[in-house]
């Protein structure tokens, strides 16, 4: 199980989550929506403990271990898995020297180099990439589409089991969307893994129904409810989920 | 790749794509056509120069371990000539690199990249790049970058001279610690922050330089 909370969290001096709360049981898939720049990228950064944010309350539990006293490596190995908004891009480093070294520090490169080598070519003809993303800078000159299937392939290798997916899907082409989200799909019915799916968009929903949906404005969460909730969203707007919480803290 | 092992102060290399081990203290390096070249070592007093001809190209490729070193490196570039430097470099100790480009024919093209990651070491880096009076359409790029926590070991000054109204120059030098965000990234996929800050400062310092299989 994971749990979040009464989380509160500054950047600098600015309160950015405030007493939020959120539970995510084994195998659940929830999506977290809201207008822009509510909060929904620092809740997954704070997850993954980037040390920008402070948290200055509460608690962030995860298979019975605190989150909030862990340091970014300890939640990674966890199995927690970030796909970020924007990932950065790293001139110097190929995707396959992270992995093996993720793997192996981690004693769970059980592959030869050859096996190694497969695997990846087998997760990049999946992906509709080609083979030289294997050996290729991580996300250097990639496209931002091309970024995101990176992010999956290494997903595939690293075998996450709570999968934060930041906007996987802005960008993307139509046929990049179905080949995301039914690998995705594929991961989640393989693994079970928990995922929260932070998007603006229904395609992906559509493949990878969420089971819960939450509606965040301004660094709290103002509505809860199931699939429909983000069907009303897609088709209405934010308007009448977060209206009647318009007193909330500029 | 084939090496050489330089034990002469001069030597000609022309469409060569080798590796040069320097053995003396004074070596001049005259280019003609296309060449690559790799140096992995040079001799604690350095003095290196490299005399590009007309039409020569050349990209040089020095992965270095500087460990009180002082080099000096004199460039003087041929028309239409064209000239990848570049510097992968670790320092300890106490070290001086000057390095001087003459550009006094015209169209050539210089780009001098040079990354460094100090191992508790000092360097200081004299850049000066001298575009001569009436050349023309001659373009010059200078870049350094280092990564080191200790802001006090590192100088760096680089020098543009420019006395021709025909020429594009450029020249930027950056001093940082381990960028954060590539520290987090690489976290975040459960590296530890040692092995994180190891592959970043290979991987700086592997990023300009060709992968080469031997
Ligand atoms: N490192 C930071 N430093 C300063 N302010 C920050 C930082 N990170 C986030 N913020 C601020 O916190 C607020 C929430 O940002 P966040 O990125 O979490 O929004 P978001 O919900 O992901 O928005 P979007 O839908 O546009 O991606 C914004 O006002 C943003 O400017
Ligand atoms: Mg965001």
């Amino acid at each position: 199980m994971f749990e979040i909370k009464d989380l509160t969290v500054k950047v600098l001096d600015k309160t950015i989550l405030e007493d939020l709360n959120l539970t995510i049981n084994d195998g659940e898939i929830h999506c977290l929506m809201g207008p822009n720049g509510a909060g929904k990228s620092t809740i997954s950064k704070v997850i993954m403990r980037d040390n920008h944010y402070t948290i200055t309350k509460g608690t962030i539990f995860y298979k019975n271990f605190d989150l909030t006293k862990m340091d970014t490596t300890e939640v990674a190995r966890k199995k927690v898995y970030l796909i970020s908004q924007n990932p950065i891009e790293i001139a110097g480093i190929t995707n396959a020297e992270l992995l093996r070294t993720a793997l192996s520090d981690n004693n769970e490169l059980n592959e030869n180099i050859l096996e190694f080598n497969r695997h990846l070519k087998d997760i990049c003809t999946k992906l509709a990439i080609p083979n030289d993303f294997i050996h290729r800078d991580i996300n250097y000159n990639m496209s931002g589409g091309e970024k995101k299937k990176n992010e999956l392939m290494q997903m595939w290798m690293l075998k996450p089991q709570f999968i934060i997916l930041d906007e996987i899907d802005s960008g993307l082409d139509v046929d990049a969307l179905k080949i995301v989200a039914s690998s995705l799909k594929e991961y989640y019915d393989e693994y079970k893994p928990s995922i929260l799916i932070i998007t603006h968009h229904p395609g992906l929903l559509e493949i990878l129904k969420p089971d819960y949906v939450h509606v965040l404005n301004k660094g709290k969460i103002v509505k809860n409810g199931d699939y429909s909730l983000a069907l009303n969203i897609f088709h209405d707007g934010f308007g009448a989920s977060i209206m009647s919480r318009e007193d909330f803290h500029e | 790749m084939n090496k050489i092992i330089v034990e002469q102060d001069e030597l000609d290399l022309q469409d060569k794509k080798i590796k040069l081990e320097i053995l003396t203290n004074h070596t001049t390096l005259n280019i003609f056509n296309e060449n690559y070249l790799k140096i992995d070592n040079l001799p604690n007093q350095t003095n290196l120069t490299i005399n590009l001809q007309n039409n020569s190209f050349l990209t040089i490729d020095l992965a270095l371990s500087l460990s009180n070193h002082e080099i000096n490196i004199i460039l003087n570039n041929g028309c239409n000539s064209t000239l990848n430097l570049n510097m992968a470099t670790t320092f300890t100790g106490i070290n001086n690199l000057t390095i001087n480009s003459e550009i006094s024919k015209d169209n050539s093209f210089t780009n001098i990249r040079f990354h460094g990651v100090s191992e508790n070491g000092s360097l200081n880096i004299l850049a000066t790049g001298k575009i001569f009076k009436n050349t023309q359409h001659n373009k010059y790029l200078e870049d350094i970058s280092i990564i080191t926590d200790d802001y006090n070991c590192v100088k760096i000054m680089p020098d543009l001279i420019i006395d021709s109204d025909s020429v594009e120059a450029n020249h930027k030098a950056t001093i940082a610690p381990v960028n954060e965000e590539e520290l987090f990234y690489l976290k975040s996929k459960g590296l530890t922050k040692e092995k994180a800050i190891t592959l970043i400062k290979n991987g700086f310092l592997n990023s300009i330089i060709r992968k080469i299989d031997e």
